[in-house]
């Protein structure tokens, strides 16, 4: 029964990491961008939402109405004034400047923030479970799992029936051709970051609920994102969120092995994946 | 028969004339003699100089040597890499295993120990050659990482506390001293000499063109895949030996030091402020961090976050960093890498002109 | 909007252009007026392409070497050229790979929807594009990367079409097709113009480019060195113009 429960709670992990996952997904497949900034970016925002819940004595759901349009706007402006700056087949500066913008967000919020462990208070559902057979299951992780396919199956929905979803298509296959046919790129992009950072808002929240965050976290998330996207394959909404699902049933697994295995054990499955199946699980082309 | 050769033709139109290939500058000769008067005043250093100066001296020489490295593999090779810590980390605990658990006198040592780090690096380029860009780069990372994760759940290796190098108490403060040194002296000889040798060869002609244009050089006949492996296990080793000089004069290491995401921001941020694709380049950017850190390192968390903005600055809107700044203004390299076509009017052919 | 075309539709003053030091188009004048079909022709390298890729706002220009209706337009972005009814089916096609035949199209209906772009009397539909190429329909859940190379110029045709163009840019349309399907394609290019679509045509067959057109121009290394009415225009002339002054008798 220990590995049923560990599988059950593998998948429950995923789906946090599939929330990160999307994110990266929509952004590389689009783009061919990294955000190497990624993880920071879920870690300030949930750091804010922390700040506001104890200023404002916000409940979660607040917390959230009010990340989520913070979120938007940061994707936003972080696109219009650093990523469409870098937009090129050399992936070298966007790397470099993603690389330099994480070092800066990462001591920042140091500063601002120190290093202090902080999470989100829920109202008691972090702590709420109940019994499916012989495993106890916790409510807030059923709540994220089904966010995150929520969320996938809106990433999906929107590429492949939207006009937003196509314009986007066009211009990750072939921007000049895209500027042909009508499409304004840069505005696209803009939305897309918009949606992918829109995205780690809910992410945020999920994260500070869930465990604690402190600023020197978002590297890690930011790898846990991208081991999904590599096992699922890249370009594809549920190909990130089924990759985030194995990365966390894979730590999960390698946790109970070992306390000190658990991260370590993802590792590992991500770098067999390379070895055995470098283009993912579900390949597509973006 | 009217056979002609390069050599006649060239002779017969041009009069007596023969085409010279000229590789030095006024500027390369001088900065080469200041160079080789630093590595001088460096040998001598333990004469005269304070073990703290000595330390930072080693330490400067660490962050230009895995810095050169980094410009090597990214700026030339076109493979960007934010794990080189993992061959940090790799050779500086193959230093303290070899030195302290197999008796291996640690100055041999360190020569040693970079064959750990060139062997993982097999695997590692096997594992991730086929990862686009920026994926290959957080890929190296992963790599780090699982060293890191390994090396803090090894009791073999002291876990999370890590080593200390106690083989090196066999020697005196002042062959410590000496030895250090001329280790990191030998170092920079070996790694910036070594870039230098690599890039006047037709082999960094072949790297330069890689770096352009990978298609037009695999047609030119330049074998990409291979020259890609080749230099990635170099600058692994490369990296490596920077590590075990900086971990032989440190006397410690750990997980959290040796895997340290640190090293490939320090790597960042000297090659691209101070200039990518250059070897002026690093050597600026190592200076100036070096400056940096000394004055504003007690400023702590903002003194990084200026830092990081200095590097999202550059890659947004200097690419080529200080060194591409000042370089389209003042022709003045101080490497001999140019190859400038001369005619010199010498009167002496070699051989005969042939009739026109 | 002037009622009547008092004047050309598109023209080019004094146009050059440039790719980094290289000077591709010197002091190019190029006209072409509501519905009429112009033919460019020239050699591999003559700036052909360069032409259109500056008419379509690709290349930045200043803005007064292109007027598209008497307003000066040189140098905007794409998306606005095709605001202003301009469309452009690229040199090889460019469709947008792993999207079906139907998404490569509902994205230019999309666009032309969203740029609020002006159509005509009769608009081009999805319906109506397909009837042109039954193929597009037969074919529409197809992805475009596994169709043969005259369905996919097809394609792109019928994508720059729903754009709603008062001017079609055509790149080569015959390139790398079997003469017959050359044909095919070249057969609907009239009832284009008839709808009141000017279309710039650039060919490397001349003969195709004289019967398809009313109108030529012939470009040499970044120059117009010939222009004309197609029918009036010799063979002799246009070898000339081709190939450049000295040039040695061919068949």
């Amino acid at each position: 029964m220990q590995w049923l429960d560990a599988l059950v709670q593998g998948l429950l992990l995923g789906g946090l990491y599939a929330q990160y996952a999307l994110g990266m997904a929509l952004m590389f497949g689009v783009m061919r961008i990294v955000n190497t900034a990624h993880g920071d970016l879920v870690i300030l925002l949930a750091l804010i939402g922390v700040s506001a819940a104890t200023t404002f004595a916000l409940g979660a759901s607040a917390v959230l109405a009010l990340l989520i349009p913070i979120a938007v706007l940061l994707g936003w402006l972080l696109q219009r004034l650093v990523l469409n700056r870098v937009l090129s087949a050399d992936p070298l500066p966007s790397l470099i400047a993603t690389y330099g913008l994480s070092i800066a967000l990462q001591n920042l919020m140091l500063e601002l923030w120190s290093a202090d462990s902080r999470s989100l208070s829920g109202g008691g559902i972090e702590a709420d479970s109940f019994a499916v057979g012989p495993i106890f299951i916790g409510v807030l992780p059923v709540l994220i799992f089904l966010a995150a396919t929520v969320m996938s199956a809106g990433v999906d929905a929107t590429l492949r029936f939207t006009r937003f979803g196509r314009s986007l298509r066009a211009a990750a296959s072939d921007a000049e051709a895209a500027s042909l046919t009508g499409v304004n790129p840069k505005r696209v992009y803009a939305m897309a970051t918009a949606l992918a950072v829109g995205m780690l808002g809910v992410a945020a929240v999920c994260q500070a609920l869930r465990a604690t965050v402190s600023p020197a976290d978002g590297p890690a998330q930011l790898i846990f994102a991208f081991e999904a996207v590599i096992i699922g394959g890249m370009g594809s909404a549920w190909g990130a969120f089924l990759g985030a699902m194995v990365l966390g049933v894979a730590q999960s697994i390698g946790f109970r092995i070992d306390a000190g295995w658990g991260v370590l054990s993802g590792h590992l499955v991500f770098l067999a994946m390379l070895a055995i199946r470098p283009t993912g699980l579900f390949a597509r082309r973006a | 028969m009217n056979t002609m050769t390069i050599d006649s033709m060239a002779a017969t139109r041009a009069g007596s004339e023969a085409i010279l290939v000229q590789r030095h500058s006024p500027s390369s000769k001088i900065s080469g003699f200041l160079m080789l008067l630093a590595f001088g005043a460096m040998l001598s250093m333990p004469w005269w100089a304070e073990a703290g100066t000595m330390r930072a001296v080693v330490e400067l020489s660490c962050y230009i040597a895995v810095a050169q490295v980094w410009n090597l593999l990214a700026g030339y090779a076109g493979m960007v890499s934010v794990g080189q810590q993992a061959f940090v980390g790799l050779a500086g605990y193959a230093l303290f295993v070899l030195a302290n658990k197999f008796g291996v006198d640690p100055f041999l040592a360190v020569g040693l120990c970079v064959a750990v780090p060139a062997l993982v690096a097999i695997p590692a380029y096997a594992l991730l050659h086929r990862l686009d860009g920026p994926y290959f780069a957080i890929g190296t990372w992963v790599v780090a990482e699982v060293c890191r994760l390994f090396a803090s759940t090894l009791d073999y290796l002291g876990a999370s506390s890590g080593m200390t190098l106690r083989a090196i108490s066999q020697y005196s403060p002042e062959a410590r001293e000496f030895g250090t040194v001329w280790l990191a002296a030998a170092m920079l000889l070996a790694i910036v000499g070594g870039s230098y040798l690599l890039l006047r060869s037709r082999h960094g002609l072949a790297l330069t063109a890689m770096r352009d244009n990978p298609v037009s050089a695999a047609s030119q006949g330049v074998d990409v895949k291979r020259l890609r492996f080749l230099i990635y296990v170099a600058a692994a080793a490369g990296t490596g030996l920077a590590g075990a000089v900086y971990y032989l004069s440190a006397l410690r290491i750990s997980p959290a030091a040796g895997f340290d995401a640190n090293w490939s921001s320090i790597c960042i941020f000297i090659v691209m402020v101070g200039g990518i694709g250059s070897l002026e380049g690093p050597l600026i950017g190592a200076l100036l961090y070096f400056a940096a850190d000394r004055l504003f390192g007690r400023y702590g968390a903002t003194y990084m976050v200026v830092l990081g903005v200095l590097t999202l600055m550059v890659a947004l809107f200097a690419r080529k960093g200080l060194w591409g700044l000042w370089a389209p203004y003042v022709d003045a390299p101080w490497f001999a890498l140019r190859r400038r076509l001369l005619r010199s009017s010498s009167l002496h052919p070699t051989r005969p002109q042939s009739p026109t | 909007m002037t009622p009547a075309a008092s004047g050309p539709l598109i023209e080019t003053r004094g146009l050059d252009a440039r790719y980094g030091d290289f000077q591709a188009l010197f002091d190019v004048n190029f006209e072409i007026a509501a519905g009429e079909v112009v033919a460019l022709i020239g050699a591999n390298g003559a700036g052909k392409s360069t032409l259109l890729r500056c008419l379509a706002g690709l290349l930045a220009v200043p803005p007064g070497t292109v007027c598209l209706a008497g307003q000066p337009v040189g140098g905007s972005a794409p998306h606005e050229m095709v605001r202003r009814g301009l469309a452009l089916v690229p040199e090889g096609r460019r469709l947008f790979v792993g999207m079906s035949v139907e998404d490569n199209l509902r994205v230019a209906i999309d666009q032309a929807r969203l740029l609020k772009v002006v159509s005509g009397a009769d608009p081009w539909t999805l319906e109506r594009v397909q009837a042109l190429f039954p193929i597009l329909k037969a074919k529409r859940r197809a992805a475009v990367e596994s169709l043969s190379g005259g369905q996919q110029q097809m394609v792109a045709i019928a994508r720059a079409l729903l754009l709603q163009p008062r001017l079609l840019l055509c790149d080569e349309l015959s390139l790398g097709l079997a003469p017959l399907v050359v044909r095919e394609i070249y057969a609907v290019l009239p009832g284009i113009a008839a709808a009141g679509t000017a279309i710039v045509l650039v060919e490397q067959d001349v003969g195709l480019a004289k019967t398809a057109s009313t109108r030529l121009y012939c470009m040499l290394e970044g120059r117009i060195t010939l222009s004309g009415r197609s029918a009036d225009i010799t063979r002799e002339q246009i070898a000339e113009a081709y190939f450049g002054a000295g040039h040695h008798a061919m068949a």
